[in-house]
């Protein structure tokens, strides 16, 4: 037991921090998606007006679908990127110092930058990928790749799949942690580089997967910036996410309430998909009986 | 020891937040002494990369030294428009309004008029001040006996194009029809011209420029007006012509923002593109002498006269009311400035910026002026009759849904006639 | 196989890396040449580009800006984070649940507080100040410092608190004396995740500023963009200008970065 009045000492400044950013503003959030307002003149209360019109507007349903998308895309994509990558380099092939630097360099640049560049690389006249392509005689595939609706949704994510530096310092970290024993043991049973981190790598960096999916949930469920800079949320929509679409309601159309309603949803997402990725893992951490 | 210690901490927290309280304070207005100059910001975006924001700094400059000690007006930039005007209005709602501002006026959106923070400028509107501008301009900007904001900006939005494309494809005098227009653009996509520039990302300006067109040309002047419904067969065939008009654009047009499809035509890529004065600063002297410029075409049994025009809206400049009587004065001073004589020809003539007060060019300085510039006076000031581009008169909703729901057409998810009752139900 | 390996990792550097170098040389072309031959080297390499940003731009203040918000952030959310994680290595009374509502908050995507944050710190008067958007930054990222310190500081064999203790230490002795030193790698890990995340932030720092004294590299980068709408080499050179000092900062302290990240094991 420790005495009352350290308690407070100690707690109270995080306390009320979280009061000032999570608690109030929730509770702000609520009362706003009840009311029609214009950010500028009289509120007016609407009761559920706001839910029942995001409910009903088929860009919402969209951005929820492409926000669980982006969640999709960092646990399939990313991660599993980012751990080939620490893979790679936990074996130590040369020059593995500075390919680590490299791929970690462009997580501390400037996403703004990225995702300006990137609507660069993908331009159907002016971009990378098409000139590659088409030097490759496969000037057939080429196409306006941030403006198809087939490619658009894939395309605008691809910087954030391929910038994996950060998740794989993470794996890095804890491969490193791996006793030396364990892989010697294995090396004289005459086991291969792939059958070891099958076999002994991937299942003891299992929490680092996890910090890795609650990291880049995090990241994803308020992705804003590839989205707003590379498509604008087009074509046609195809591309918007809860962030974005919340963005658009208030500082487009002027709509707080809606834009508020959605946020509450955003927050429902929110909580589904993480409260379900931490049963996931409570439930196979009690399966292997850690 | 261990109070001490706990002491420490709390200092350490409150120094944090202080710090960060006294940075805040230093920023309040310091009361005001007789011979501090009163100090006036000015929010704008026009940056000085661009010819009217240098025109503005020559401005703002010439006034300061004018009024040197008393009146000080420091230029807050902001490039990025649609930003601007969001930061205009969250500091309204905040009640802190900014001393001066220019806005886009659209008379379906009145919440700064209507928040009563702005100044109201009619008590010094005097007869002298008031015969600088059109009536009806001061008329539309007027509610409720108030004045709250100053006609400035009102560009028309023109037809460019490249009059050597056009001979090359046979072409001698602009389209003066749709139908002729199409023609023609039938002629220079035979020849390998690409006919336009069109865009579909962030306001999709280039793309609504040619709607506003084609349903002007049909329906008249009062197509877009307040209570109107926008679901007509006028409108449904301005969609249609729209989504006809794409076939003859860059195969990056849907996905392209403003800067794609302008430099498009300021490299010859394109034989036309719909825009705003502003244009033209991008445009080198080479192919500035081979542009030209030109009212909208005209449909069979349309509501148009020939020659219309589309226009920007209203970009007037407003001002936050103010608790010192003086910086009142000195901000309706600086206004009557900027919209005298003077002001309005330096901006024109340095900044390329098409005002709505009134001014008369003399032969010389039209030359000056550039001869883009002079035709683009010329055609606007010979319009019989305008219209507002539609992305600024629609309401906010529908604003912000008509870029994507022209890329949803274009991708064939509904066909022009469902589009445009999308976009009417937007604007309820 | 090994060749294969190789081959992948440049493959993939190539992949992060090109469009950078497209970016460094497309900046010193001129409009006409990046729009006529996006690929081809600059008919002379010019600095005109560089000249004008320079000229009319304080790219300089925006880094700095940045700097500012990041570190400010970071120290306080950090200085917050390692309180409360001390004090939950005691037992107390709901000491669970003060966890949950600290470290809750990481399930929240937080710009869904995109209204309240705006108003919260116009209530408080911090609206278009640095410490503003710092505020609002340590606030977002209190949860996820919360949950790798409190993390690492459980590694912390009790022991050693248990012999402070009876060797006559207080509450604040042994957090300052044992824990808090014990604990600085955790620190370390968290401050380079929440210097990254402040460093990248776009939607806040936009929000919660007005004028070119308050604003972020992040702002200035996209604002770089309209502002030179019609010359896009000239923003390219700007961009460069705003992330040349974060690459240099980063190629400094790459070691420490990387070695940071690895010592703190986010556990």
């Amino acid at each position: 037991m420790i005495a009352k009045r350290h308690i407070v000492l100690y707690l109270m400044p995080a306390v009320i921090f979280t009061l000032l950013f999570f608690v109030f503003p929730l509770i702000f959030a609520g009362y706003i998606s009840l009311q029609q307002w214009n950010g500028i003149n009289e509120m007016v209360y609407a009761g559920l007006d706001n839910f029942k019109l995001v409910f009903q507007d088929p860009v919402f349903i969209k951005a929820v679908i492409n926000t669980l998308l982006w969640v999709a895309g960092a646990v399939l994509l990313h991660i599993p990127f980012g751990l080939l990558l620490a893979l790679l380099l936990a074996r130590q092939p040369r020059g593995w110092k500075v390919f680590r630097v490299l791929f970690v360099l462009p997580n501390v640049i400037s996403t703004t930058a990225i995702a300006f560049l990137w609507y660069f690389v993908l331009h159907v006249n002016l971009g990378l990928v098409n000139n590659i392509l088409k030097l490759m005689g496969l000037g057939a595939l080429a196409r306006p790749w941030l403006a198809d609706l087939k490619t658009a949704l894939f395309a605008h994510q691809l910087p954030f799949i391929i910038y994996a530096g950060l998740t794989m310092v993470v794996f890095l970290t804890r491969i490193s942690a791996i006793p030396a024993e364990l892989n010697e043991a294995a090396k004289i049973e005459g086991a291969t580089n792939w059958q070891k981190d099958w076999y002994i790598t991937i299942p003891l960096v299992k929490d680092a997967v996890l910090i890795n999916i609650i990291l880049n949930l995090a990241f994803c469920l308020r992705m804003f910036e590839y989205p707003l800079l590379m498509t604008g949320g087009g074509p046609a929509n195809e591309t918007v996410n809860l962030g974005l679409y919340m963005f658009k309601e208030m500082i487009i159309a002027n709509r707080y309430g809606v834009s508020m309603a959605a946020g509450l949803m955003t927050i429902a997402v929110g909580a589904v998909v993480t409260g379900t990725t931490l049963a996931l893992s409570c439930i196979m951490d009690r399966r292997n009986g850690i | 020891m261990v109070i001490k210690r706990s002491r420490v901490l709390l200092l350490a927290l409150l120094t944090v937040l202080l710090a960060g309280c006294s940075a805040n304070l230093q920023k309040e207005p310091n009361s005001k002494q007789a011979d501090e100059p009163i100090e006036i910001k000015m929010l704008s975006s026009w940056s000085t990369d661009t010819e009217r924001g240098r025109a503005l700094h020559l401005l703002v400059n010439k006034y300061n030294e004018a009024r040197a000690g008393k009146v000080k007006i420091s230029i807050d930039i902001n490039p990025d428009w649609p930003n601007y005007q969001e930061k205009v209005k969250t500091m309204i709602a905040a009640k802190q309004p900014p001393d001066l501002f220019n806005y886009n006026f659209n008379p379906n959106d009145l919440s700064r008029q209507n928040s009563g923070q702005l100044l109201d400028f009619s008590p010094y509107m005097d007869e002298q001040w008031r015969s600088r501008f059109k009536p009806e301009d001061i008329e539309a900007l007027t509610f409720n006996g108030e004045l709250t904001s100053i006609p400035y900006e009102k560009a028309g939005v023109l037809f460019y194009y490249n009059k050597k494309l056009f001979a090359e494809a046979g072409i001698q005098t602009f389209p003066q029809t749709w139908d002729e227009f199409f023609a023609a653009c039938a002629k220079l996509k035979k020849k390998g011209i690409i006919p336009i520039s069109l865009m579909t990302a962030d306001d999709s300006w280039h793309s609504t420029n040619a709607l506003t067109y084609l349903a002007a040309a049909a329906d008249g002047m009062d197509v877009f007006k307040a209570g109107v419904s926008l679901d007509t067969p006028g409108m449904v065939a301005a969609a249609e012509k729209l989504k006809q008009l794409f076939s003859y654009s860059t195969d990056d047009a849907i996905g392209a923002n403003y800067s794609i499809s302008s430099n498009h035509f300021a490299l010859g890529n394109t034989a036309m593109i719909i825009d705003g004065p502003w244009l033209i600063g991008s445009l080198d002297d080479e192919l500035q002498k081979n542009i030209g410029i030109s009212a909208g075409p005209l449909v069979h049994q349309g509501h148009a006269q020939k020659g219309f025009i589309v226009t920007d809206t209203y970009t007037p400049w407003s001002a936050g009311k103010q608790a010192s009587k003086e910086k009142e004065q000195a901000i309706v001073d600086f206004m009557k400035y900027m919209t005298s004589d003077d002001g309005v020809r330096l901006m024109t003539l340095e900044g390329r910026i098409l005002l709505s007060a009134e001014l008369s060019l003399s032969e010389e300085e039209l030359k000056k002026a550039g001869p883009v510039l002079s035709q683009f006076i010329d055609v606007s000031g010979s319009a019989p009759e305008s219209i507002i581009q539609i992305s600024r008169v629609l309401k906010p909703a529908a604003i912000s849904k008509l870029p994507s729901l022209i890329e949803g057409m274009m991708f064939e998810q509904y066909d022009p006639a469902g589009m445009v009752r999308r976009m009417n139900e937007a604007n309820q | 196989m090994r060749w294969i390996k190789e081959l992948f990792l440049y493959l993939v550097s190539f992949i992060m890396l090109a469009p950078f170098v497209w970016l460094i040389i497309a900046s010193f072309k001129t409009n006409r040449e990046l729009f006529a031959e996006p690929f081809g080297l600059p008919e002379n390499w010019m600095f005109d580009n560089y000249i004008a940003v320079m000229t009319r731009h304080p790219v300089t203040t925006y880094f700095l800006n940045s700097v500012i918000v990041s570190v400010v952030s970071t120290l306080l959310a950090l200085l917050l984070a390692t309180l409360a994680s001390y004090i939950f290595t005691y037992t107390f009374r709901w000491r669970s649940y003060w966890q949950l509502l600290l470290v809750g908050g990481i399930l929240v995507p937080t710009n869904a507080f995109m209204v309240p944050y705006y108003f919260i710190v116009k209530w408080i008067g911090f609206y278009d100040s640095l410490f503003g958007i710092a505020l609002v930054y340590a606030g977002i990222s209190l949860p996820l410092s919360v949950l790798i310190i409190k993390n690492y500081m459980n590694t912390i064999p009790p022991e050693l608190s248990e012999a402070a203790f009876i060797d006559g230490a207080g509450v604040h002795r042994t957090f300052t004396r044992i824990i808090l030193p014990l604990s600085c790698p955790g620190v370390v890990t968290a401050s380079i995740f929440l210097m990254v995340t402040a460093w990248n932030e776009l939607m806040y720092a936009n929000l919660l500023t007005q004028s070119e004294g308050t604003r972020t590299l992040q702002v200035a980068i996209r604002f770089f963009l309209t502002t030179f709408q019609a010359n896009y080499p000239q923003a390219f050179a700007a961009m460069i200008l705003a992330i040349v000092p974060s690459i240099v900062i980063y190629a400094l302290l790459s070691e420490k970065i990387i070695g940071g990240l690895t010592a703190g094991a986010v556990k």
